[in-house]
């Protein structure tokens, strides 16, 4: 079963169109990018999922029910969400206490969520006074509390310095490593190329494509190999029908290839080579292409 | 349900707003009793040690009725205001328990607040020779109607910030309801209709005066009408609105 799947999903608000017949699914146990360029409708699909916004019509279920409908939903789905907010007066730790409350978490819980997030020593400051940073981590600390197998976090790391990035993005990893499920939306990919196994990529709130990361990409890439051998590494790549070309007196590029074919053919060639690397296009320019594509069509 | 109303009793306690209602009520009342001890021996003033002495002083805590009606409205439009709303409505999916939940935690804390201030107008009206220090049925009955009256304006609160969106408007409707829109009706001939009015069935309920008072079983149900009024048609609003 999908750890959240969307069905025919659409939203009006007024006149505006805001998600049209959206469907996709996030498996469990995956780290999965939700993104579109700012406006697609990534939040208001989450909202929709999370039960706080009613669709027009389809159907978001959370491990196979529908939001509303889970028992102490907190213990399933944790969720940080942008402009999710918090009361200046109180502290980091009433907040989580009040989240913690309705699914009769202990407080003991809510002192260890607040250690997870590296936000102990301001548990009992205001919030008020807290940098947007440090909310966005007490924002991951409430989605925590209920110890859930599924986190939903809408562009997480607005607000976040390089550090923070890259802390985010090292907790969410280990978490899917230990088995968990990750659905977290951004318009910025590079982010997120790193660390996400698939991709959902929407755009004016419709799904233009589902898949792995290196499925989007494209698995053909181009191998560059430097060698004093070119000219003869070049012969024997055609030879074995790959399209090679020099660059230069000394690089080779073959393209539609991976390494592992250009190294078993230098190896059984007994050629000498300095370096080989693989030129993926990146994810990025996938998003761009696919998304600009979509946008000329219409 | 009793997890949601604990947790909305903290979300009260953990509120700086409900320190500072509280703390107007205290001294509104407060300023009121020193007004009706200072007045002692004067003019139409009450004989210190009667019945009615003691009514005009206990019924200085009708003032602290106004922080437990803000307090209500506060608990609702706090949440929109803040946007706690979202976070509140991902733990409980079912926004008409988290209404209820608010409602029972708004009566509840009006309940203990009028107590309170019951309490330190007492010892305030004995401590001055105002009042006998007895616990006759009298006091008893002037608890009883003192409690059921909190928990009505706490549900009038709850229901207007249910209603009402925005949290100043929320806020100022009651008091200008109260203090300008009811008291300003004989001006108009409207007298006919204030017992039907819910400051008049407070009045009622409370054992004061009104012309044509309606008894003290029908005034609270008046009151709980204008709760519910209020309180259905705000909390499907509620449940239908996209919280974005």
């Amino acid at each position: 079963m999908a750890a959240i799947s969307v069905h025919g999903l659409v939203k009006r608000f007024g006149g505006v169109l805001a998600v049209d017949d959206l469907s996709f699914e996030v498996q469990p146990g995956t780290l999965t990018g939700f993104v579109g360029p700012n406006g697609a409708g990534k939040t208001t699909t989450l909202r929709m999922i999370l039960g706080l916004v009613h669709p027009t019509a389809g159907t978001a279920l959370v491990d196979g029910v529908p939001y509303a409908r889970l028992d102490r939903p907190a213990r399933h789905v944790g969720a940080v969400l942008e402009s999710s907010g918090f009361h200046p007066g109180r502290t980091a730790r009433d907040h989580l206490r009040l989240l913690a409350g309705p699914t009769g978490i202990p407080a003991g819980r809510v002192d260890e969520v607040l250690r997870e997030v590296d936000l102990a020593g301001a548990a009992r400051r205001r919030v008020g006074g807290f940098s947007l940073g440090m909310r966005q981590r007490l924002g991951l600390a409430g989605a925590l509390l209920g110890d859930p197998g599924i986190l939903v976090l809408d562009e997480p790391t607005n607000g976040l310095d390089p550090a923070g990035v890259h802390w985010l993005r090292t907790f969410l990893r280990r978490r899917v490593d230990a088995g968990g499920t990750v659905l977290v939306s951004s318009h910025l990919l590079a982010e997120l190329a790193l660390a996400a196994d698939s991709v959902v990529i929407i755009k004016d709130g419709r799904l233009v494509t589902q898949g792995r990361v290196g499925e989007i990409t494209g698995g053909a890439a181009t191998v560059r190999v430097r060698s004093p051998q070119a000219e003869q590494l070049r012969a024997v790549l055609e030879a074995r029908g790959v399209a090679a070309t020099l660059d230069g007196p000394d690089q080779v590029v073959a393209s539609g290839v991976d390494t592992e074919v250009v190294g078993r053919a230098v190896a059984e060639a007994g050629l000498v080579v300095y370096e080989m690397s693989a030129d993926r296009p990146a994810l990025e320019d996938a998003f761009l292409s696919l998304t600009t594509d979509e946008g000329s069509r219409r | 349900m009793t997890a949601l109303v604990r947790t909305e009793l903290l979300r009260l306690r953990t509120a700086r707003s409900t320190w500072v209602l509280l703390g107007t009520g205290l001294v509104l009342t407060l300023a009121w009793a020193a007004t009706v001890l200072g007045n002692v021996g004067g003019i139409g003033a009450s004989v210190p040690g009667s019945d009615q002495m003691r009514a005009d002083l206990l019924g200085a805590t009708g003032i602290g009725l106004f922080p437990v009606l803000v307090l209500g409205v506060v608990s609702v439009t706090a949440e929109f205001h803040h946007r706690t709303v979202t976070p509140t409505f991902l733990v409980t999916p079912n926004r008409w328990r988290v209404l209820t939940a608010k409602a029972a935690a708004g009566a509840l804390a009006g309940v203990l607040v009028v107590i309170g201030l019951l309490a330190t107008v007492w010892v305030l009206g004995v401590l001055a020779d105002a009042i006998e220090p007895a616990l006759d049925t009298g006091l008893l009955a002037v608890i009883g109607r003192s409690v059921v009256i909190a928990a009505c304006w706490a549900l009038l609160g709850v229901g207007v910030g249910a209603a009402v969106r925005n949290q100043t408007v929320a806020v100022l409707v009651p008091l200008a309801w109260f203090l300008l829109v009811e008291t300003m009706m004989p001006a108009y001939g409207l007298d006919a209709l204030i017992p039907f009015l819910p400051g008049g069935a407070t009045t009622a309920l409370a054992g004061g005066h009104v012309a044509g008072a309606l008894p003290a079983w029908a005034a609270l149900l008046v009151l709980l009408g204008y709760a519910a009024i209020l309180l259905v048609p705000g909390g499907r609003a509620i449940a239908r609105r996209d919280i974005t």
